[in-house]
């Protein structure tokens, strides 16, 4: 199923299986005991443990842990066995998420302040980093149920990750703070699946094949399908942040007002006109603070006026359709289970929230 | 032959009719290969295949799976055709006396040529970069050189985060030459993984950066060198490797090469001697056997004069680059048999079996064109005729059957079979010789037009028979005029030998069994034992061993009336080759000797068993001289590449071009680009193969 | 010769190879403003397969050289636990991201074999839960308490735990003592938190005698012991 889907039809008769968020919520609350577990037993050091407890109790959707987990069963382990770096995985997310709000300037977080704006950045940093170090200590005691090989693998795995994740960081920032204008749909693939698609699809898959298959399978078998489903996700989100007519526990259009390069301002920006194209160039070339709703009012319109939404969305069409033949030839093999319907059903899952 | 494979696969669904009209009796062209006495094997010259040929190994391993899948095919599976080898050599005068022979092992790579690759998977130019910096590391790391100052071993010099700054990573290496006397090869080899690794990290920003570091690097490094290894000359392959190694370096950045649009084409302007001479290499290192070998095995001489030395910077720089760093499985491989026997006989089998016609015995005379003016891309024109010799009609109308079996394999014979022609006795008798240039004999003549017998063209004539065939297109159309003016060929010469002893025997200890930078005219030598089971002796030799080198020009062109001209060349290279034998080649085989200092003659392996004794005896073996115009060997000399056409070009809406000589992505002259070639014209006439599927098109 | 039937080659899309490709070089790479649905979908799909095939090949060049490796440690840590602060230490000068700890572990077999002893706990497990569960046990013995040393002498700190006080409190000492009053006691020990234990840094002038010294870490508040510290101070 590779082609040319509407969007109407799309939503029509491709509906999420509901195997998709019985899961989420099965292995969502899996994870959290074990994140409590690794919370509750911190040192309640002054000055940090709150703030390092905040993000994780504030719960999510916890899609890459169940990512992990349901791969893990798919390939034949437990979910006592994947349910440590399943921790792992979203204890990551969450310091990540501390830093991202820092440098996005994001004031809400799941329907709250964010970490920075109610403890200071200095303090939010320090307790992301902590919570960096925390979400390692369950990939360390992995080695008591998985064996020393299997957990340095799971490590080895996860520092590729972080590197990609770094880089990934790294340009984006780069873009933004150097003013980039000649960002291509090339560069932001490139950067999608470094900064997101590397740590929310195809990180959380890879351990769950090396815990299912023993680190017999390998783990390159589903960075193809990680990368489509983990693009097609970021710029739904993306697009999210421009058009959803009700707050969803971040601030609308803040994506705008960072500049973000998405694939909507490139689109707009190629397809605009000369003297168009001058203003965005000027918008880009202003700090945060400097930019007004005015401005980001005419912006969110120009992208509406030269179909950059509709070209986004059919961008993510297409990597979905991409992400469901790289399932196939990654899973396919697989007998039917519960798990495998519930990697496929993820392709649809992540249009639900438009 | 490739662009008939590719036009007449099942995928088109017989869209295309194709019909492959040869001159004379074998398909193959500078590849073909014969049998004489005694089914030995002879060839035009020397061919191996080297591990990077991914579009002639695709194809070869298609053709091959196709056969075996069709029941049992004669020719086996294609890895009995193909065997890797891992060693090559350099054996060439020593610096003071004597000679000094150069062993290199290239260790295996993963995969086989061939397999599937993706766009991606291929090593961009700073990949590439990389990889020469680690080949460099790697050969200083082996040498054997003892600390100076006896200091603990250095601290590392670089911590994760200094690679994204290159200001402090040129501190970092500023501090390690800054420390004078460096405490051995550890620490140079440290100092080129920053480089690498900086290369690596490349954005184009910091280029200049890094040519600044290259740069200091290279000078560090050269003065370390010249003092610690060139005295030795053990290593002195080290030192010149790593001469050449630091110069590709600094000119890569030099001339921005890695961020310019035109990949390694920006330095095709450039002769590869002298763009490595101003990126600071050294004399000692441009004459060395390396560079040496590097011509010898591209035939890089214009005319033949190996004192005109010729080979465009870039082509040679990406060449290189794929020989080493871009082979599979290992570095090259030879075939079985001969060349006819091993590629061209199961191709043509395959494409009879899918319904390609074959007409033999057709030369090529003249490609007409519609009427009209001047010829350009934007004003384009058609081929409206194609008129040819027909040599030879076949004895009742049939089609011609070319292959006759030897050890149980169909191969191609040296001669036609005139028992297939009308008046074959008469022609046989008169010794008509269907690939000679210089004989123009013909039973007929035939020519087909535009719309009623055929619709498009592949013209697969090699580049020196173009002025003859195409004359009507060079009057019109001032690219192709340019073009058969820039791109140049050269003759070759050839002989092999078929010996009662075996190479370990006559003092040679291999491997490894393919050498080059030899003494002229025949530097490259490659021994063939294997192929003698293939043969069909009935007492085999121990050996044989095919040598090759470029054959010299005469000082004017042969007139096209000269009938005897082969004839003449072909013997001067048996005196050469007589020569070559009774004296140089000493230096190679001590063992084949005798006490007197002459050459064992006596082991020339004859079939007749009635041969003479002597020098005389060579008249048993097989030389000749390659001096047809197309079987002349393409050249790329600075500055040609441009004046190149793709098989993509445009200028004629039902034609399309074929061969090494074309711009074809890897314009040099070996069966890669051929076949490369070949796949474009497909694409040119069907869209088929996909420009991304043909390996190594895109590429710096 | 009928022109209109005579067949004509279809010009091929593109003519020439693409050398050298960057990201965000030639904007033709990029599909038309007026493409069409397919043309887009077609191109976005064959971009995502270049985009995630050139991370695979560079992943693998990443990963043969992490496993040539040449981070230089080459210090033998003396105290196992003392790592846990020599990990934070990395993170800090690793200017990226916290996680190239994974990769210093991952290379150094000395951080590797600490490391492993680190994670054992040094208490069987209570048997509280199921045999080989989810976690091991944790927090029954307390905090771990590590050392690490200044000055020129070469001293080794004697693993041990520190009782949990349940909330967050400041910890005082008075310094370590030797059992033999004659030996000057060491006075400057500051402590430190971090994610995993608690810090003794602990300064050793030049001439102190070799020997054993103790001492209490209190909470600064109420006073109460939390645990000891042991040093071995060598000759």
């Amino acid at each position: 199923m590779h082609g040319r889907i509407p969007a109407d039809a799309r939503r029509a008769g491709f509906a999420t299986p509901d195997v998709v968020p019985e899961l989420l919520r099965e292995y969502g609350a899996a994870t959290r005991r074990a994140v409590e577990h690794y919370l509750a037993a911190e040192r309640p050091a002054p000055y940090l443990h709150d703030l390092l407890t905040d993000y994780p109790r504030r719960g999510g959707k916890m899609m890459r842990p169940a990512i992990c987990i349901a791969n893990a069963r798919a390939f034949g382990a437990r979910l006592e066995d994947a349910v440590r770096s399943a921790a792992a995985i979203e204890l990551l997310h969450n310091a990540l998420l501390i830093h991202d709000d820092i440098e996005d300037g994001s004031d809400l977080r799941r329907g709250r302040p964010a970490l920075h704006k109610l403890h200071g950045i200095p303090r939010a940093i320090n307790a992301g980093d902590a919570l960096l170090l925390l979400a390692l200590r369950p990939l360390l005691d992995n080695r008591g149920a998985l064996g020393q090989p299997l957990s340095l693998r799971i490590l080895e795995q996860t520092q590729a990750m972080a590197r990609e994740t770094a880089e990934g960081q790294a340009l984006e920032l780069g873009w933004r703070d150097g003013g980039a204008t000649d960002v291509t749909e090339a560069d932001y693939l490139t950067m999608v699946l470094k900064k997101t698609a590397w740590m929310a699809t195809i990180w959380p898959a890879q351990i769950g094949v090396l815990i299912g298959g023993r680190g017999e399978t390998d783990p390159g078998r589903v960075v193809r399908f990680g990368f489509f489903l983990g693009a097609t996700f970021q710029i739904l989100d993306d697009l999210l942040n421009l058009t959803a007519d009700r707050a969803y526990g971040k601030e609308l259009n803040g994506d705008l007002y960072e500049a973000k390069r998405t694939l909507m301002l490139i689109h707009a920006r190629r397809t605009c006109g000369d003297g168009e194209r001058d203003q965005i160039d000027a918008f880009l070339a202003l700090r945060r603070e400097e930019r007004t709703p005015g401005q980001i009012g005419w912006l969110a319109g120009l992208m509406a006026r030269l179909g950059s939404i509709d070209y986004a969305r059919t961008v993510a069409e297409a990597l979905a359709g991409a992400a469901e033949h790289e399932f196939a030839l990654a899973y396919g093999h697989l007998p039917p289970s519960p798990d495998k319907d519930f990697i496929a059903g993820l392709i649809p899952w992540v249009f639900e929230r438009i | 032959m490739a662009a008939a494979f590719e036009l007449s696969r099942p995928a088109h669904q017989g869209r295309f009719a194709v019909t492959v009209y040869q001159e004379g009796w074998r398909l193959g062209g500078k590849g073909a290969s014969g049998r004489g006495p005694s089914g030995r094997i002879e060839e035009h010259g020397l061919h191996v295949w080297l591990g990077f040929y991914d579009n002639a190994f695709r194809i070869m391993r298609d053709c091959y799976g196709e056969l075996a899948a069709g029941g049992d095919s004669p020719f086996g599976d294609w890895r009995e055709a193909f065997l890797p080898d891992l060693d090559i050599g350099l054996f060439s005068p020593a610096e003071r006396q004597g000679w000094q022979k150069w062993a290199a092992h290239f260790p295996p790579r993963p995969g086989l040529p061939g397999d599937p690759t993706t766009k991606a998977e291929m090593l961009s130019l700073a990949g590439y970069i990389e990889r020469a910096i680690g080949l460099l590391r790697a050969l200083l790391l082996e040498c054997d050189v003892t600390i100076s100052g006896g200091a603990a071993a250095p601290a590392p010099l670089w911590a994760p985060g200094m690679l994204s700054d290159p200001a402090r990573l040129l501190d970092a290496v500023q501090a390690l030459l800054g420390r004078g006397v460096f405490s051995g090869a550890a620490v140079l080899a440290e100092a080129l993984a920053l480089l690498g690794v900086a290369i690596r990290m490349v954005p184009a920003l910091f280029e200049s950066a890094y040519l600044r570091l290259a740069e200091r690097v290279s000078a560090g490094l050269r003065g370390w060198l010249e003092d610690h290894l060139l005295a030795d000359d053990r290593h002195r392959h080290v030192w010149e490797i790593a001469d050449l190694v630091l110069a590709i370096l600094v000119g890569t950045f030099r001339f921005g090469l890695l961020t310019d649009q035109r990949g390694l084409d920006a330095i095709e302007d450039y002769e590869c001697r002298d763009w490595l001479r101003l990126n600071g290499a050294s004399e000692r290192a441009l004459q060395s056997p390396f560079v040496r070998g590097l011509y010898d095995l591209a035939l890089a001489y214009e005319a033949g004069d190996p004192d005109r030395p010729s080979l465009a910077a870039g082509q040679a720089l990406r060449g290189a680059l794929r020989m080493f760093f871009g082979y599979r499985g290992a570095l090259y491989w030879r075939l079985r048999a001969g060349m006819g026997d091993v590629v061209f006989a199961p191709l043509y089998v395959a494409l009879r079996r899918r319904g390609v016609r074959f007409r033999f015995f057709h030369r090529l005379t003249n490609v007409g064109l519609a009427p009209g003016g001047a010829v350009a891309p934007d004003r384009p024109s058609h081929v409206a005729t194609l008129s040819f010799d027909v040599q030879a009609q076949i004895c009742g109308g049939r089609d011609y059957e070319p292959l006759v079996p030897v050890a149980g394999r169909p191969c191609w014979p040296s001669r036609p079979d005139f028992a297939q022609l009308e008046d074959g006795a008469r022609l046989a008798a008169q010794g008509w010789d269907f690939e000679s240039h210089w004989d123009r004999r013909r039973a007929g003549a035939r020519t087909l037009s535009v719309t009623q017998d055929f619709d498009l063209v592949v013209l697969g004539v090699s580049i020196g028979a173009i002025p003859h065939v195409c004359q009507e297109i060079l009057a019109r159309d001032a690219r192709w005029r340019r073009m058969t003016a820039a791109v140049k060929t050269v003759a070759s010469q050839a002989f092999q030998v078929w010996l009662d002893e075996d190479l370990a025997k006559l003092g040679w200890q291999g491997p490894p069994y393919i050498v080059s930078a030899f003494l002229k005219p025949f530097d490259s030598w490659c021994d063939m034992a294997h192929v003698i089971p293939e043969e069909g002796w009935a007492a085999r030799p121990r050996t044989c061993v095919y040598f090759c080198g470029v054959l010299r020009d005469e000082p004017d062109a042969p007139d096209d009336g000269d009938v005897l001209y082969p004839q003449r060349r072909a013997e001067e290279v048996r005196r050469a080759a007589v020569a070559f034998l009774a004296d140089p080649a000493r230096h190679l085989w001590p063992g084949a000797y005798d006490s007197a200092g002459g050459f064992r003659w006596e082991m020339l392996a004859d079939a007749t068993g009635e041969g003479p004794a002597g020098p005389a005896r060579f008249g048993t073996q097989y030389w000749r001289a390659n001096v047809n115009p197309s079987d002349r060997y393409v050249l790329n000399p600075p500055g040609s590449s441009k004046h190149r056409i793709s098989p993509l070009d445009m200028s004629y809406d039902n034609l399309t071009i074929a061969g090494d000589w074309t711009d074809c992505g890897f314009n040099e002259g070996c069966v890669e680009a051929a076949i490369m070639s070949g796949r474009l014209a497909a694409h040119a006439l069907s869209g088929l193969p996909a420009l991304e599927d043909i390996i190594g098109y895109d590429h710096p | 010769m009928n022109e209109h039937e005579r067949i004509r080659r279809a010009p091929p899309g593109r003519a020439a190879p693409l050398r050298n490709e960057w990201p965000g070089a030639p904007a033709d790479h990029q599909p038309p403003p007026d493409a069409g649905l397919e043309e887009v979908i077609a191109h976005t799909v064959r971009l995502g397969y270049e985009v995630i095939g050139e991370n695979i090949r560079q992943g693998r060049i990443a990963a043969d050289r992490f496993s040539a490796g040449d981070y230089g440690v080459r210090d033998v840590p003396r105290d196992l636990l003392a790592l846990s602060s020599r990990m934070l230490q990395l993170s800090r000068d690793i200017s990226t991201t916290a996680f190239d700890i994974c990769g210093a572990i991952l290379r150094d077999p000395t951080l590797r074999a600490a490391v492993q002893r680190y994670t054992a706990p040094p208490n069987p497990a209570p048997a509280s839960g199921p045999a080989g569960g989810p976690w091991p046990g944790q927090g029954a013995a307390g905090v771990p308490l590590t050392y690490a040393f200044k000055g020129t002498r070469r001293a080794v700190g004697m693993p041990g735990w520190l009782r949990g006080t349940g909330q967050p409190s400041l910890l005082s000492t008075a310094g370590l003592w030797s059992p033999d009053p004659a030996l000057p006691p060491l006075r400057q020990v500051a402590l430190s938190a971090d994610a995993f234990a608690i810090i003794a840094t602990v300064t050793i002038p030049d001439d102190q005698p070799a020997g054993t010294y103790s001492g209490v870490v209190s909470d600064a508040l109420t006073h109460q012991p939390l645990g000891a510290m042991t040093v071995q101070v060598e000759a």
